[in-house]
């Protein structure tokens, strides 16, 4: 009897010293955020980003932290315009478009001190094209004349057209004008780098707080790996003046779920969320949508005899239902694609290119998609449609989308598919080698400009892998190219794209949209259509 | 004794060299390759980086230079952070998960064997029924749906304690229960039936008619002899606790080990696939031994006995 009460005993008091840890606070990151018009942000992230190296970065979560630490010779605006940041003004440009010239600002230092030098960017941008750094974004920088040639290890790095003419005078000289090229240089590709700090951290530059230095708005105070990336204000920047926030905290958070949870909390001020959470929020006013350069289409071997029919293509294309497709399927803000180019692509000459284009891949029609398939099925001189694959990731939401599409075949067309999910890997590669009927696939944007989207299917390009071939539409691609007139130069990329909506090699699907939510509190933040998730420099908390 | 743990440590050695290889195989068939944002790459690109990486070689071949490596202490460098090395992600990321690990299994251990002792003192009643319920419960709800109820109710419905992440003391609460629940009922019944078992020989009645107090029976005779079966399973428990926290550490958002063991699959890092399981598995082949050693700590016969073999 006594021991069962000495055991109760036992019990009741390890329970309650449970809850009285639980009540202790203790962190610096407990629970409750930030209060009031203190000027600090948290931010859950869904990736730990890899090395913050911006020769070597590929991914959305790198640019996106090295944009808040560093800068080029321009920051882009919430409209997507280029804005003069270590440069004095906008470059000036050569009349045929390939020489820039660009005037650095006076006083300008990183945040130890050191100050920004006009050959600072000619070393960074050479290291990025150095063949030993193994950049995947090295093809844009290899744009300037002789660029090409170092990146392939054919030429030298003395011969890459950038030259530092003074410690305030940058002049560079492009293979051919891109109309887009002073936007760009607000990537982080074109950051920076100061280098004897790159030399002395050698292959561990980018890959902790202290590897790092930049001359950007904030300063990277701690990163801890796989938890949290801790920014403060950088005094040592040139407009530190408007940069309103102290403190950035961005938490590591991989799942939306708790992502979600943090938000409801107070935890974290800005998330991003999926579709489950979407009809809970959608009329609040933390929702915000962020727009996003990526587009889903269903692409068509043409090595398939019957797929090489145009009107087949069309016909399945036009069988799904885009708009039922974004809001029974996605329900997350993606809108019905109206072409390949996604919205919010400027077309180099200070438009939206969809606006210029208008709306080019035709509606959906179901009776008219049924006539186009028997058409085409008459032409090849085939009574019935084969039975096909649809190759596609594995994740939930692909397998969504080949369902309906699926579906809508069935009902649209009455023909059958057959679902083919598997993992995103074994999906790409077999894109690559060819080995699929129809695809289910994603393109973004690596700049922002048309030619991002339209160049990819050029005969024989790197990323055409259905084999699509057509003289004219390369011709109007490699006149692009070279075009220096901007209003001209927009009109040929709306032919090319007006030829591959025709032609069809691919059916695009839908414009991928994201959904955040952000505490009303958080002001001036911007969500940017490609390249980095968030841009903090603006941001202030009311 | 020398002997005995000379060839346990070759039987080790000799298992970790076939989990190696096996997974060696296995990984490289997996299709694809290894590098991140790979739609984006050229095939001269992807060429390179197989060159730099030495998949461009025989397998037999790049399997001889991974086992040297591997002998050297080196795991290599993972595919989906180029700068890191795969000790260097383990280090970081295993401590929490230990941690986390250790919270659990504390839990688990605590109440588990009070819930099983007092439901066995208290058979047939109301505590019993109670214990055994809970215990029940424990089995049947699994941690990937206790974890977010407890995030969500606890967290942001009733706001008592963090709904994720892994700073202060506060932070460890739901996870470690959300991760102990399960272990918690396991060790609950085994103990009420393994005390119910020792409650009923001989040598309790023998202590009862000696005269000795309930407290001394309980403790002296019936725990000590009841625990071995619970001992002897705590150590696969505690490997599969640590291994086995990757929803855990996914809904509290937690940086530990556990998501570079799917992700690595899915991305193909190979480095970081072999590297984590080889890591694994000593720990669980180590976890084993020692469970050995404890249990020749407590019960004398077993000690004797190896000792002898």
């Amino acid at each position: 009897m006594k021991a069962k009460k000495w055991l109760s005993a036992a019990v009741v008091l390890t329970m309650a010293g449970s809850v009285l840890a639980g009540c202790s606070k203790g962190g610096d990151n407990a629970q409750g955020g930030t209060t009031g018009a203190k000027q600090e942000l948290n931010i859950a992230f869904s990736a730990e980003p890899p090395a913050l190296d911006n020769s070597k970065a590929t991914a959305s979560a790198a640019f996106t932290m090295i944009n808040a630490f560093n800068e080029g010779l321009y920051r882009l605006d919430k409209d997507g315009k280029a804005q003069p940041a270590l440069a004095k003004a906008l470059p000036e440009i050569s009349p045929d478009g390939k020489t820039y010239k660009i005037t650095l600002r006076d006083g300008i230092t990183y945040w130890d001190g050191t100050p920004v030098k006009a050959s600072d960017f000619e070393y960074a941008w050479k290291r990025t094209l150095d063949p030993a750094t193994k950049s995947q974004y090295a093809f844009m920088v290899a744009w300037i004349k002789g660029g090409k040639e170092y990146n392939e290890g054919k030429g030298k790095a003395e011969d890459v057209q950038v030259k530092a003419l003074d410690d305030k005078t940058l002049q560079f000289t492009l293979e051919q004008p891109k109309a887009f090229f002073t936007e760009l240089l607000a990537f982080p590709l074109f950051f920076p780098q100061q280098p004897d700090f790159v030399k002395k951290a050698g292959d561990k530059y980018g890959t902790d707080a202290d590897k790092v230095l930049g001359a950007g708005p904030f300063k990277l105070e701690k990163w801890d790996h796989e938890q949290q990336l801790v920014f403060v204000k950088n005094d040592k920047y040139w407009d530190a003046k408007n940069v309103k926030l102290e403190k950035v905290t961005v938490q590591i958070v991989k799942d939306t779920n708790t992502a979600l949870n943090l938000f409801e909390t107070g935890a974290v001020d800005l998330a991003q969320i999926n579709r489950d959470a979407i009809p809970k929020w959608k009329d609040k006013p933390e929702y915000t949508l962020k727009k996003e350069l990526v587009t889903q289409y269903m692409m068509y071997n043409e090595n398939v005899p019957v797929l090489k029919n145009k009107k087949i293509r069309q016909a399945l294309t036009m069988a799904i239902d885009r708009q039922a497709y974004v809001d029974v399927v996605l329900a997350n803000g993606s809108q019905p694609s109206t072409g390949f180019v996604p919205n919010g692509t400027l077309d180099g000459n200070g438009n939206d290119f969809r606006k210029t284009a208008g709306d080019l891949e035709p509606k959906f029609d179901a009776a008219k998609a049924k006539q186009l398939l028997q058409e085409g099925l008459q032409e090849l001189g085939m009574s019935s449609f084969p039975k096909l694959k649809v190759l596609a990731d594995d994740t939930e939401t692909a397998k969504k989308s080949l369902e309906f599409v699926i579906a809508q075949w069935k009902q649209n067309l009455g023909i059958e598919l057959i679902a083919e999910p598997v993992p995103h890997k074994l999906r790409l590669e077999r894109s690559t080698n060819r080995q699929y009927d129809i695809v289910v696939s994603l393109w973004g944007a690596d700049y922002n400009d048309p030619m991002t989207f339209l160049d990819m299917w050029v005969t024989k390009g790197e990323f055409n892998e259905c084999d699509w071939s057509n003289a004219q539409y390369d011709q109007l691609i490699k006149a692009a190219q070279t075009e220096t007139d901007r209003a001209k130069r927009a009109k040929l990329l709306v032919d090319a794209e007006k030829i591959l909506m025709d032609e069809m090699p691919i059916g695009p699907m839908y414009f991928r949209n994201l959904v955040y939510l952000k505490k009303t509190k958080v002001d001036g933040l911007i969500l940017p259509v490609y390249g980095e998730e968030w841009e903090l420099k603006w941001t202030s908390i009311k | 004794m020398l002997r005995y743990v000379l060839r346990r440590f070759f039987y080790m050695l000799v298992t970790i060299w076939l989990i190696v290889t096996v997974t060696f195989v296995m990984m490289h068939n997996l299709p694809g390759d290894p590098f991140e944002n790979s739609e984006r790459m050229t095939e001269q690109q992807k060429t390179i980086l197989k060159q730099q990486y030495g998949l461009d070689k025989p397998l037999w071949e790049q399997y001889v230079q991974y086992l040297g490596d591997v002998a050297k202490g080196d795991l290599g460098v993972s595919f989906a952070f180029p700068t890191r090395k795969v000790t260097e992600i383990i280090a970081q990321g295993f401590p929490n998960s230990l941690e986390l690990g250790i919270w659990s299994i504390s839990l688990a251990v605590i109440f588990g064997l009070t819930l099983g002792i007092l439901a066995s003192l208290n058979h047939g009643k109301a505590l019993d029924y109670i214990a055994m319920f809970t215990a029940v419960l424990g089995v049947s709800i699994p941690s990937f749906v206790l974890a977010p109820l407890l995030s969500y109710f606890v967290g942001v419905k009733l706001e008592w304690l963090p709904a994720g992440l892994w700073y202060g003391p506060e932070h460890r609460i739901l996870p470690s229960i959300a991760l102990s629940f399960y272990t918690l009922a396991i060790v609950a019944r085994m103990m009420r039936t393994s005390m119910l078992d020792v409650l009923h020989q001989d040598y309790i009645k023998t202590a009862k008619s000696k005269g000795l107090s309930q407290f001394s029976i309980v403790l002296k005779h019936t725990v000590r002899n009841a625990i071995l079966p619970v001992v002897t399973i705590l150590g696969p428990i505690f490997v599969n606790i640590i291994t086995g926290t990757l929803v855990v550490e996914q809904v509290f958002s937690i940086p530990g080990l556990g998501k570079h063991f799917v992700q690595s699959v899915y991305s193909n890092d190979y480095t970081m696939i072999a590297g984590l399981t080889i890591f694994y598995s000593v720990i669980l082949i180590v976890i084993m031994f020692l469970t050995d050693i404890v249990y020749g700590i407590i019960d004398p016969r077993i000690r004797l006995a190896k000792g002898r073999g």
